[in-house]
């Protein structure tokens, strides 16, 4: 069960000594090697440019985010919750990157690097604000300011050309959900959420005016829907997910069948992104919301 | 002669008949009022017939489902302890579904109640080979069923831990909800209750005869094994199907053979049937209530039921007399030593495991010892570890003499459940969270867990089934309160699952000053205790005789005990198995006299659990294990082993 090979005191501090060396996989020379316990952060850093030499539950960016693509370099933490710290220790990073949430369970992180706590999590119900904001402070940080503000301006160019190309078509409300596998529930995102604010940038009404949880989205029966008749249904899929399955599922659902979008057609499949993320998953969204509505 | 009989038989029908149709006619009420209140609009005929009345179809008929099952499950193990949920067939389903959601999402396409329907039927077949070789006897069903629980549980805790951002899809299932938005759901429902009702009438006779006892119903022709694996088999299938349509809901298969039995119902017959019945109301009567205050609350029903069948079985339960003690009294010494020799060679084990606790770890490039660098955060995780291993096991040492019952221990007592709910009452109403509050919640969560049991065990004078019973009910409280915190989508939830799962990551410098200080004092009174504990177990009239108080050492004890759990359970959670692995095990190398007995389930639940965590910190690296799942992983396989075996091997 255990390699015996490396329990020599010496063949020990030989391995220590020789790491630096072996550890400079990510970013260009110069850069700081950092670390960020969380997925927000990590996506932030991605869109900058420099991997992280560690990230929190990587699995799960993989599964969740994905936009940007999570290279094969960062070494994974484990769970959001309980980050592995012996291996953060290990690693020795120059700057680690964490959640404020995180601050309660984690301020340990600060014995082993400097520890920026940045809110990940928009306490007062503006994520796509707080996404540009993190942007720039991540980069200001990295000594990467002028990379910040060109993916800031971008991501404002784009949702402007994305208001203008929708200002021609029809004025539909649109909601934006995810089924679960029961066929009987879907996740849908309202006030507090990303998608609500990114309607705002690029011009689109929200369909959903329910409740929602602290993260601006709901899990509700499909009959809820209903609340908005004329509205464009626009269904997305976790990234790995065949979005037709729960379609398919659905469509032996008499209730779901008869909402009038369904009559209609007014059902768009949706490219995946995570409604809990960062301004790439914003502008990702915006793109994807524009192509769905201008085909339709 | 003939006289007496009908009228008997006619009792027995007025009593749950009465019972059943009220309950039945709530039902119908409260869902003519939910079918009135459908706003007019677009969907109001739609809604009307796919939304509300096939919800409330599917509320009676998975209810009777699972009062049959219930009757059924009672029937053969011929113990009250015996629910649906108790032999792993909800957990089964509910490991089905967060796999199938990791790892094999193309299962979707074929539907949540088909995959739930596999893992229930999996874990069945888990429970059905572990207990087969022992002919299905009610003890090794129900210690297979309490261990398969226990693991799948422990899995999908730890799935749950690692992935919650994914998992949320299945929290909707997991908390039990009747919604519906076709008739599938109530066919499938029909067509299981349809087939289950006619299998169970011809079981009914044989049934009735195990009443008898094994010999007795040996002697009049019933092939026991035959009967029971096929009444067990019947209702798994049953409430498998239940699974799939609504969730795990627990304490309707449990609640509906207790009330049939207390309104009347003798016969094995006239329970089954009027076990059905009255099941079928309660549920419908339940959701349908449930659905009313939707607009309000939209809370899951399987939770809400579980939250008031928990209190609600424990008041039915005061009032039936004690089945035969099927569990084991205790277990007997395994080797001849010295009790020298057995205590030195404990130190050393002890010592090691501390030593690899602290020394051994893992990087990305290998194995390798320090004791330098990583102190700082291996120590507090061990310091916490061993302290609440030393609690444990002193807790568990005082119920076990106390009650004389072998499974007394703070966690199937459900003393630690009753510590983690205060602790999560706490945590959610209070604002501030300093460590004197939370630990304010948990001693008074602990404490009054063990006051309800021991006013609910007197009367029975301890007897395990009652006892244990308790502690099921406390932590399916718990689980309820779980579930609802998890559905909701509280921001929290992360947090509370990872404490619930008992990991010692967050443990700091002061909490392991903290948690030795309480550990140290719990030594030092173990010789102050080893004459109350030696005298007490011989009974109250020779206790007295030696002039000790027994009701004023009896408080005491128990207030030592739940002070004990309350502080084990703030470090490691609810869920370890050290409480009752430890006593047993110092019993088995030969520690019988109290202080030894103390002295020794302490050295082997520090042992235990400094272990626990430390395999918890290596086996998935770098991902961590928390100390309390990997404790009951290891104390869950010494459950089913030894207190399996002694008995019937």
């Amino acid at each position: 069960m255990i390699g015996a090979r490396r329990w020599s005191r010496r063949s020990v501090l030989l391995g220590l000594a020789a790491l630096p060396t072996g550890r400079s996989a990510a970013g260009a020379p110069g850069s700081p090697r950092i670390a960020t316990t969380e997925l927000v952060l990590t996506q932030t850093a991605l869109a900058l440019g420099l991997p992280p030499v560690a990230a929190g539950n990587v699995p799960l960016y993989r599964r969740l985010v994905d936009e940007p693509l999570m290279p094969s370099g960062p070494a994974d933490l484990g769970p959001l919750n309980e980050p592995n710290l012996e291996l953060l220790q290990y690693l020795k990073p120059d700057l680690i990157f964490a959640a404020s949430w995180q601050r309660v369970s984690q301020g340990a992180l600060e014995r082993i690097a400097p520890v920026r706590w940045l809110d990940t999590f928009a306490l007062d119900g503006k994520p796509l604000a707080n996404a540009f904001r993190l942007t720039e402070r991540i980069g200001a940080e990295i000594g990467r300011d002028e990379q910040a503000a060109t993916i800031v301006s971008n991501a404002k160019a784009a949702f402007q050309q994305a208001r203008r190309h929708l200002a021609d078509g029809p004025r539909k409300a649109v909601y934006i959900v995810r089924f679960l596998d029961d066929g009987r529930h879907l996740a849908v995102f309202g006030r507090g959420s990303l998608v609500e604010e990114t309607f705002a940038e690029i011009g689109v009404e929200n369909a959903w005016r329910g409740t929602s949880n602290a993260f601006g989205g709901a899990f509700v029966g499909v009959e809820r829907l209903a609340e908005r008749p004329d509205a464009v249904v626009l269904s997305f899929a976790r990234t790995g997910v065949d979005p037709k399955a729960a379609l398919e599922s659905l469509s032996r659902n008499p209730l779901w069948r008869a909402l009038p979008f369904v009559q209609d057609g007014r059902v768009i499949p949706l490219a995946p992104f995570f409604p809990a993320g960062g301004l790439p998953s914003a502008v990702r969204l915006g793109r994807a919301v524009v192509g769905a509505l201008l085909q339709d | 002669m003939a006289g007496r009989r009908e009228v008997g038989i006619r009792a027995e029908v007025a009593g749950p008949a009465m019972l059943a149709a009220a309950l039945v006619a709530s039902a119908v009420a409260l869902f003519i009022l939910n079918l009135s209140l459908v706003p007019a609009g677009l969907l109001a005929e739609t809604v009307k017939v796919y939304g509300i009345a096939p919800r409330f179809a599917v509320g009676l008929l998975c209810g009777g489902t699972l009062g049959l099952a219930g009757a059924l499950f009672q029937q053969v193990l011929r113990n009250p302890l015996a629910e649906p949920g108790t032999l792993g067939v909800f957990a089964g389903a509910q490991l089905a579904l967060t796999a199938a959601a990791l790892w094999l999402p193309a299962l979707a396409q074929f539907g949540s109640a088909a995959v739930a329907f596999c893992g229930s039927i999996l874990a069945a077949a888990l429970v059905f080979g572990m207990s087969a070789r022992r002919g299905f006897t009610p003890i090794a069903v129900i210690l297979a069923g309490m261990i398969a629980s226990i693991y799948l549980s422990a899995a999908n805790a730890m799935l749950s831990l690692f992935n919650h951002q994914v998992l949320e899809d299945l929290y909707i299932w997991q908390a039990g909800s009747l919604v519906q938005n076709d008739w599938r759901g109530a066919a499938m429902a029909s067509a299981s209750l349809v087939l289950a009702g006619l299998v169970s009438g011809f079981l009914v006779r044989p049934l009735g005869l195990l009443e008898l006892g094994d010999e007795g119903a040996r002697g009049l022709g019933v092939r026991l094994a035959a009967i029971r694996s096929t009444s067990l088999g019947l209702a798994i299938a049953m409430t498998a199907t239940v699974a799939s349509v609504a969730g795990p809901i627990g304490f309707i298969g449990l609640l509906s053979p207790m009330l049939a039995r207390a309104a009347g119902a003798r016969r094995a017959g006239a329970r089954i049937f009027w076990s059905a019945a009255i099941g079928s109301g309660l549920l419908a009567c339940a959701d349908q209530s449930l659905a009313l205050i939707r607009p309000i609350a939209d809370v899951p029903t399987g939770a809400v039921v579980a939250a008031i069948g928990a209190p609600a079985s424990l008041l039915l339960l005061r009032r039936m007399r004690p089945v035969e003690a099927a569990f084991v009294a205790g277990v007997p010494r395994q080797f001849e030593a010295s009790p020298r020799t057995v205590i030195a060679a404990l130190l050393v084990a002890l010592t090691v495991t501390v030593f690899v606790g602290l020394s051994l770890g893992r990087t990305p490039d290998g194995w390798f010892w320090s004791l330098g660098e990583y102190l700082p955060w291996r120590g507090a995780r061990v310091a916490v570890s061993a302290a609440a291993g030393i609690l444990l096991a002193y807790a568990g040492v005082l119920l076990q003499r106390l009650t004389g019952n072998a499974m007394a221990s703070p966690e199937l007592l459900g003393v630690s459940s009753g510590a983690a709910l205060g602790l999560v009452g706490v945590a959610l109403l209070a604002t501030e969270l300093d460590r004197l509050t939370v630990a304010a919640g948990a001693i008074a969560g602990a404490g009054t867990a063990i006051c309800a049991l021991f006013t609910l065990g007197r009367r029975s004078a301890y007897a395990p089934e009652h006892m244990v019973l308790a502690g099921v009910m406390l932590t399916a409280l718990l689980g309820a309160v779980s579930s609802v915190i998890l559905a909701s989508g509280d921001p929290r939830a992360g947090m509370l699952l990872q404490w619930l799962a008992g990991s010692t990551y967050r443990a700091t410098f002061d909490d392991a000053v903290w948690a030795s200080t309480m550990a140290g004092i719990a030594l030092v009174t173990v010789p102050l205790l080893a004459r109350p504990l030696t005298i007490l177990p011989l009974g109250a009239g020779f206790t007295q005789s030696l002039g000790m108080s027994v009701p004023i050492a009896r408080v005491l004890l128990l207030a030592l005990a739940s002070l004990a759990t309350a502080i084990a359970t703030l470090v490691v959670g609810p869920l370890s198995f050290v409480g009752i692995l430890a006593p047993h095990a110092a019993r088995m190398i030969g520690l019988t006299t109290a202080r030894l007995h103390l002295i020794g389930a302490m050295m082997i639940g520090v042992a235990l659990m400094v272990f626990a965590d430390w395999i918890g910190r290596m086996a998935a690296y770098p991902w961590q294990i928390p100390a309390g799942l990997m404790g009951s992983l290891l104390g869950g396989v010494f459950v089913t082993l030894v207190l399996g075996r002694r008995r019937f091997g």
